[in-house]
């Protein structure tokens, strides 16, 4: 049966202000791929995850998710609830959140939101994602005692505890070490053998991205090219 | 007189209930502006204090109620003027600090202003309060309580990471905003008390002690407020005692809070 698709790009340009990043970006990717982006730095990677969740806003061109076109505010929101989002490790705040409250943030929008408080069923599912990453030790530890690694499996938790069907996944093994590094692609690689999730992967890195993801592209000077394809 | 007898008296007894309202609520606010980078804001409000004391000289009412204007008007702009010429909140702060201060200078000079009168809003007097200011204060507080009760997901995920909130959905933009306000109005009421110059003993101070011994914003939130009574409250006692000015002790006070503070958490780290 052809699956239905996940994210799909037509002819695409988006950038910030006057400065044009990506320039006619075609993209379809099926519910349950996955797919790798490579690219050096400033090549429009993170620039490509922001015009998916609807975050910066698209000059020409189409970006539609699960079939829907994201046009108005309303579409944007609702692509948002359907997509996990892992961003690009940043050193933490000084902010004191524990690791169960930073990922029962992912479920915002979906299990609880304005003047709706999490549910027990929210709350139980971020103990079932920490033990599936690794972290049910560290519930409730402070995430600014967390090392870079298990920040990352945070993140990672995060986006899963969401219940969505999309992943973006930002750099996820860059600035970690080694062990974390194997650890995080194991998780991943999991979760694209279950093929219930279309993962997106950005990385500079091209044999993390080899090792999980269906296909890869390299995104230069604003344009999308095939470089490998395992499902030929 | 012993703290008795100054309790018996009401001028003590405003002072005392403007004291605890305003420990306890406006302090919290204290937490937001130390984690969304507003320190530089804090600053442009001073200023702007300093010109809406300068126009309202010029214009012939008090300068408290001039700066009060002024921090109201910018507490609704700063944000939004961020915004639209896209400069960090920060950067933005900067523009209305120097501004402000210039356009104060020239107002002096030019209507031939006495720059010493305005300047006095730069020391607080927390025995000067009226029962309208009472009720200023303990409006603010109450308002400032609820919406940290009421959107306390939403303000904890703006402030954890405004990128990531954004990517979920949260309207970080207004509620950046929001806050923005609610820190002007804060900074406002408290320069009643305490003056400009020690607003930060007020306002921050509480804050800091809070955030070296808490694990979670709703702790952080807690121990700010508790730091908060502890320096205004237990600062005004100390200054009727000791025979001080009521800012400098308040001040002293919230000191002393962030010392302690981090001295319990070395001892902490130890056990």
């Amino acid at each position: 049966m052809a699956r239905e698709l996940g994210i799909e790009l037509h002819n695409l340009v988006a950038g910030y202000n006057h400065n044009q990043v990506l320039k006619g970006i075609d993209l379809k990717v099926k519910q349950g791929e996955a797919v790798g982006i490579a690219g050096l730095n400033g090549a429009g990677k993170t620039t490509l995850f922001k015009v998916m969740l609807g975050l910066i806003p698209v000059t020409e061109g189409r970006v539609s998710v699960l079939g829907r076109d994201l046009r108005t505010g309303i579409d944007r929101a609702w692509a948002r609830r359907e997509i996990g989002y892992v961003p690009q490790q940043t050193t933490p705040g000084k902010l004191p959140v524990s690791v169960h409250d930073a990922v029962l943030m992912g479920k915002w929008g979906k299990g609880y939101g304005f003047f709706r408080k999490p549910q027990h069923s929210d709350h139980e599912a971020v103990g079932a994602t920490l033990k599936r990453v690794g972290l049910a030790d560290l519930e409730w530890q402070d995430c600014r005692k967390l090392s870079g690694g298990e920040q990352q499996k945070v993140s990672l938790a995060r986006a899963l505890v969401r219940d969505a069907v999309i992943l973006l996944l930002d750099e996820p093994t860059t600035y970690l070490d080694r062990n974390f590094q194997i650890e995080i692609l194991e998780l991943l690689k999991e979760i694209r053998n279950e093929g219930q999730l279309t993962l997106i992967t950005i990385s500079h890195d091209p044999a993390h991205l080899k090792a999980i993801s269906d296909r890869i592209y390299q995104l230069d000077q604003g344009s999308l090219q095939v470089v490998n394809d395992e499902s030929d | 007189m012993n703290l008795i007898d100054f309790l018996m008296v009401p001028l003590f007894q405003k002072a005392f209930l403007g004291a605890f309202l305003s420990g306890v609520g406006l302090s919290l606010l204290g937490v937001v502006i130390l984690n969304l980078n507003l320190t530089t804001i804090r600053f442009a409000l001073m200023h702007i204090a300093l010109l809406g004391a300068a126009v309202g000289m010029v214009l012939g009412f008090s300068p408290l109620a001039g700066a009060m204007v002024g921090i109201v008007l910018a507490s609704f702009l700063l944000g939004p003027v961020g915004d639209y010429l896209k400069m960090d909140t920060g950067v933005s702060g900067t523009l209305f600090m120097t501004g402000s201060l210039g356009l104060a200078f020239i107002l002096f000079y030019k209507a031939g202003v006495p720059a010493m009168d305005a300047f006095a809003l730069f020391t607080g007097n927390v025995l000067a309060l009226q029962s309208s200011d009472l009720w200023a204060i303990g409006g603010l507080a109450a308002i400032i309580i609820s919406v940290f009760i009421i959107f306390y997901r939403e303000i904890q995920m703006t402030l954890y990471n405004p990128e990531l909130a954004e990517a979920l959905g949260v309207p970080v933009r207004k509620i950046r905003n929001g806050l923005l306000l609610l820190t002007g109005l804060a900074i406002g009421i408290n320069i009643r008390m305490v003056g400009a110059l020690l607003i930060d003993a007020a306002v921050l101070l509480p804050a800091v002690a809070a955030l070296t011994v808490s694990r979670s914003l709703k702790a952080a939130l807690f121990w700010s407020a508790f730091f908060g009574i502890f320096s205004q409250v237990g600062g005004l006692i100390a200054s009727m005692i000791l025979d001080l000015p009521s800012g400098a002790s308040i001040t002293m006070t919230a000191v002393l809070g962030v010392c302690l503070a981090g001295i319990f958490n070395r001892i902490l780290k130890r056990v």
